[in-house]
């Protein structure tokens, strides 16, 4: 089997992949954030202690990630 | 290769319908209003201080903090913003295949075979100074 080499090139073209890379993380960090609330959301148990959970996966973290998308 | 993403900021916004946008609008409105600047004594971060009782010695014993969010998120609101994240992940795997081609044909226009495996083994890795990452960026 043949082996590949990397190499650096000098080309300043490749910044929109990287964006593109970067909103795909903050999208899946979303996607991710989303799911688990839902599942504390359906899960049983007392409503103080869903609010503090809710809390502690870091709401405010989804919410910081949706407004730079 | 970094800074802001303001040009591929304005492409994903022109991806959202109306519709979207309303999902998104409102999450925003939740995210300023509830947490990034919320105005109502529930919402400040609450300092509990623990005095001892029934002891000869008053004290205090420790200090806790916690903050309260009167806002959860609910069931609808999550999922609109599930459809909408899930929306504009597609485009960005998508728009991801396609700059990698354009990326590719750039490189191929650009370089010749030979120059591109003349660099095989030629450049010497990066230096990187370790005191420099702690410089604010001008």
């Amino acid at each position: 089997m043949a082996a590949a080499h990397s190499i650096q090139i000098a080309l300043r073209e490749g910044k929109r992949l990287v964006d593109l890379f970067s909103i795909q993380n903050d999208l899946c960090f979303v996607l991710d954030a989303i799911a688990l609330l839902q599942i504390l959301q359906s899960s049983k148990g007392d409503p103080f202690t869903k609010l503090v959970m809710i809390d502690s996966v870091s709401t405010q973290h989804l919410f910081d990630t949706v407004v730079v998308l | 290769m970094n800074g802001v993403r303001s040009k591929t900021q304005i492409e994903l916004k022109n991806v959202m319908t109306p519709e979207d946008e309303k999902v998104h609008d409102v999450a925003m409105s939740i995210r300023s209003k509830h947490y990034a600047h919320s105005i109502n004594n529930l919402e400040f971060p609450h300092v509990t201080a623990w005095l001892a009782v029934g002891t000869p010695k008053r004290e205090v014993t420790s200090v806790s903090t916690a903050s309260h969010m009167v806002v959860p998120t609910d069931e609808t609101l999550l999922h609109n913003l599930s459809v909408l994240a899930g929306k504009l992940h597609d485009w960005a795997i998508n728009e991801q295949k396609t700059e990698s081609k354009r990326l590719l044909s750039i490189v191929k226009d650009r370089f010749s075979l030979d120059e591109l495996y003349a660099k095989i083994g030629a450049a010497s890795p990066r230096k990187i100074r370790y005191s420099d990452m702690a410089k604010v960026r001008k």
